[in-house]
């Protein structure tokens, strides 16, 4: 059964694919609203630990809301890359307010302090490597792309490959050198 | 950072990953010829490159959902490290 909202998010998928930048508006907050129920289901526990995948979750989503006789492979790619860009929004977002909610009835919530150390010195929390990585955009566009959609999007690397348009080899390499690179900004 | 730097010492980068260890020096010595700010860069990404094996690889909701599940599993202790983060003081 094709809902409205299915009508209308490939309708702005489409568009945006045509190059519509008006579209891409009006669709990111449709996408950050359905990730971010998710994501929170996920954060309280209400997900299958063994099964959890940022990856499969994307693709729920695409399944969900997209109609799929009328979009392309290169719609795909352009909205598995929104996916990332959200879900890293969203979660930046959940840890500014510094809430991780525990299972179960008791709502006890822990707070993880955005400034704490990890174990072994370097600020390796989400925001220190949230602000690594939009300096890594800058200076380099692919390789923070590259970021963004692995970790923030759990793509694979032959998966990042496609949505990218580069060589599975290219982007191993980014990742590895924006991996290093990304670890020695963060032990400043 | 200049772009063409960027450029170089991403090559040179990947060049050193590709020797075997003995031969990794002489190379980077060779290939810097005398810059030694470019050979350090490099070396840094080197050493940040052996220990980030783990780092990264795990995607960010995972890692997040992975918090909320272990402090399920067994209490955390203030001060525990979890994942990568130190327990604060308990809310709730």
């Amino acid at each position: 059964m094709i809902s409205d909202s299915t009508h209308e998010i490939t309708a702005l998928l489409q568009a945006w694919n045509r190059g519509d930048q008006d579209a891409l508006e009006r669709l990111t907050p449709l996408i950050y609203h359905e990730l971010h129920r998710a994501a929170r289901q996920c954060m309280a526990g209400e997900h299958a630990a063994d099964t959890l995948q940022t990856t499969a979750l994307i693709n729920e989503l695409y399944l969900k809301i997209v109609d799929l006789k009328r979009v392309s492979w290169q719609n795909r790619a352009h909205f598995f890359a929104l996916c990332a860009r959200q879900m890293r929004r969203i979660l930046t977002d959940l840890y500014r307010a510094g809430v991780c909610q525990k299972r179960g009835g008791k709502q006890t919530q822990i707070a993880i302090d955005a400034s704490t150390i990890c174990a072994r010195g370097p600020r390796r929390d989400l925001m220190a490597i949230d602000e690594a990585l939009e300096r890594l955009a800058q200076i380099d566009a692919r390789k923070g792309q590259v970021a963004e959609l692995r970790f923030f999007g759990g793509l694979s690397v032959k998966e990042t490959a496609e949505v990218l348009q580069v060589s599975a080899e290219t982007v191993m390499r980014d990742w590895k050198f924006s991996k290093a690179w990304l670890s020695s900004e963060l032990e400043d | 950072m200049q772009q063409e730097r960027w450029r170089r010492v991403d090559e040179i980068f990947h060049s050193v990953l590709k020797l075997d260890l003995e031969k990794r020096a002489a190379f980077l010595e060779q290939t810097c010829s005398g810059d030694s700010d470019l050979r350090l860069e490099v070396e840094r990404l080197l050493i940040h490159h052996n220990e980030s094996d783990s780092f990264l690889e795990e995607p960010a909701l995972e890692l997040a959902a992975h918090m909320g599940r272990t402090h399920t599993k067994h209490e955390a202790m203030e001060g525990e490290i979890v994942s990568h983060y130190r327990v604060g003081a308990r809310l709730g």
